[in-house]
Formats: C-alpha cells, structure tokens, sequence
C-alpha cells in the first residue's frame, strides 16, 4: 500500500507505507486520519500534509528512508572511550551527506526533526559532530558562520578556563 | 525553519544539545564561541569514561593525565589554569576513578582545586598525600558520599559540631530506615 505526502510547495510524494512508517510523525498523524495499512481505501483518500518540508529535501528524506526501510533500529552507543555519545554513520550515508553544504545540512535536519526520523537526524547530528571534531576555535567559527558576541573580557575568561585541556 | 540557516547559531537550542552530546569534552570546550554556545555547554552534564589522574609536586606545579580527553601527563607549572578549568566543570562531570597524590600540604589553591574535584561524579576516589593529613570536615565527607561510590581518603575529621552529629544520626536513621523499607 502506499501513502501520499505533501509538502509545503503543494508537491505530492506518493511512498510505500512502510517508508511513511518510518516517521513517527507521520505515523501519528495516520493514526489521527484512522489510515491502515489494510484499508486501501482510506489511504487513497487521504493525504498527509507536511507542511515544514520543501520538496526538495522531502526527496531527500525520501532517499534515505528508502535506504534505511529494512534497518534494525541503531542502537547509540553512550559514552564512547573518549566519553561522548557516539552514532556510527555508514559509508553509505556518508556519502550521501558528504555534499551537502552546511545551509542544505541544516534543512535536512530540521525536515527530520520536524518528521521524527531518529536515524536520519542522529546521522546529520554526528555528521556535524565529526565536521568539529578536531578543528581550532577559529575554524569552526568560520566554517559555521558563528558570530562572536562576547567581549574581550568574556574572550579572555573562556580562554582562562579551557587552556587546561588545550595544547 | 531550516531553509535559509546559513550559520549553526540558527539551530534551535534542542538540536545544538544534541550535537553537543556526540562532541569530545575539547570540542564541546571549544565550541565556546558566542553567548548562546557559551550558555549551553556550561548547562551540559558529561559522563567521561575515563580516569583522572592529578599529582600535586609543589605549590605551583602539577602532572595531570585525563587520557581519553587528550591529556597525558602534562605538566601545569601554574595551577591556576587547573583552578579555573575545573572549576566550570564542577558539580557536572561523572568519571570513573579520580586519583590525588599530593608531595606535601595541599596549599590554599591545592585546596581549592581538591574541593572541586571533589563535587565530580566518580566510581573511586583516591586522595593520598606525603604530608600531614588534610583535615576535611563533615558537609564535604556526606557529600562525597553522594557522589562517589569507593572512597579511599587518608584525612582528619576533628572539628565534629553538635550540628555534625545530629545529621550523623540523621543519616544513619535514614539508612536504617531504607534497610528496612527493603528488607535487606
């Protein structure tokens, strides 16, 4: 059976019912509209408004699921040997994220917050993780565009408290 | 909406968290670059899955190793720098061990740096010293006891206050009373 979703530009993206599952956010709203997997006709009248996803990255998360639709949930692994939460991105979806500039990042991620898709968001958020990772200060506030607004004493403060840990 | 983010500050607060939570304690640290950053790391509780391992040689001068955060027997020859780095962390890091060794007398900013490794989280406390015996009064011992599962402290309580051994009794009813509540 298949769902149809539509975004925000008014695009209708017709998808297997097991993808559209795979977005808690649709699925309640499915559950709200009485749509069952074996009441065909409730899914042909029926279409789910999404209306914080563009068409464009609708088509993306639609990439994705299609991908990920027979994954085992992913377990994240907490505190990881250097303590932090740890989420393995697969190859596949590093290269599927790998182009992406830190705007069109930004709208995937939002798109799978808004739509609830776990997997997709952990990916996007350990993909911005490893884009730190590693980098001085002054690289990452010029890699994503951050404005400092503190004042030099504020500066001097911060510097004051994390030169224990820097090289 | 996402559609025109253009810097990581248009993120909401939620999903900054979020990413906060997949960086190293150093690329969180570092991530201090504005107010909003500033604000939200300081929020953030962290569980290290690591040793800390600091050894006080004189007044001025201490070995630190918190490996698994890239710190490896590194020398301070001012220990200000431990002060104040430790000190934004209290009350919100969770490690595994903390081990002190002190060569002689903790000094005054000794002390201030032990009280704060003190309110760390830990399965083990460690705090050995050549010197004499530090002396450590009640409130820190019962909050130790709060975070800290083994302690292996050699130290002198004897300021004990009436005050001290109300709540030593508090304490112990409490404990005798949760014993009981579970029939152990």
């Amino acid at each position: 059976p298949n769902v149809k979703l539509v975004t925000s530009d008014n695009e209708e993206f017709v998808v297997d019912f097991r993808i559209a599952k795979m977005s808690v956010t649709v699925s309640r709203l499915m559950e709200a509209m009485n749509m069952s997997e074996t009441d065909d006709a409730s899914l042909l009248s029926n279409s789910i408004p999404l209306p914080n996803v563009t068409k464009a990255v609708m088509a993306r998360v639609i990439e994705w699921c299609e991908k990920h639709k027979n994954d085992e949930p992913k377990e994240e692994k907490e505190n990881d040997k250097r303590g932090r939460t740890t989420h393995v991105v697969s190859d596949w979806d590093k290269e599927f994220l790998k182009n992406d500039e830190f705007g069109r990042l930004c709208q995937l991620m939002g798109a799978a917050n808004y739509l609830e898709i776990k997997g997709l968001f952990n990916d996007i958020s350990q993909t911005i993780a490893n884009m730190i990772h590693g980098k001085k200060s002054d690289e990452i506030a010029e890699m994503f565009n951050i404005h400092c607004d503190l004042t030099e004493a504020e500066k001097k403060e911060i510097r004051k408290k994390t030169a224990w840990c820097e090289d | 909406n996402f559609a025109k983010s253009k810097s990581l500050l248009d993120l909401p607060n939620e999903i900054l968290l979020k990413i906060f939570k997949y960086l190293d304690l150093r690329s969180a640290l570092r991530l201090r670059l504005n107010k909003r950053l500033d604000e939200l790391q300081s929020n953030l509780h962290y569980r290290l899955n690591c040793d800390i391992d600091l050894n006080f040689l004189k007044d001025d001068l201490a070995i630190l190793t918190i490996a698994k955060c890239g710190v490896t027997e590194r020398t301070y020859n001012d220990i200000s720098i431990l002060e104040a780095g430790f000190k934004r962390l209290s009350h919100k890091v969770g490690v595994n061990r903390i081990w002190i060794t002190a060569a002689q007398d903790p000094n005054e900013q000794q002390n201030r740096i032990l009280a704060q490794l003190l309110t760390f989280k830990a399965e083990e406390l460690t705090l050995y010293t050549f010197g004499n015996l530090p002396l450590i009064t009640l409130p820190p011992l019962l909050a130790l006891a709060d975070n800290i599962s083994e302690i292996d402290l050699d130290a002198v309580c004897n300021a004990l206050t009436a005050e001290d051994l109300c709540t030593i009794h508090e304490v112990c009813v409490n404990y005798l009373l949760y014993r009981n509540h579970r029939n152990i």
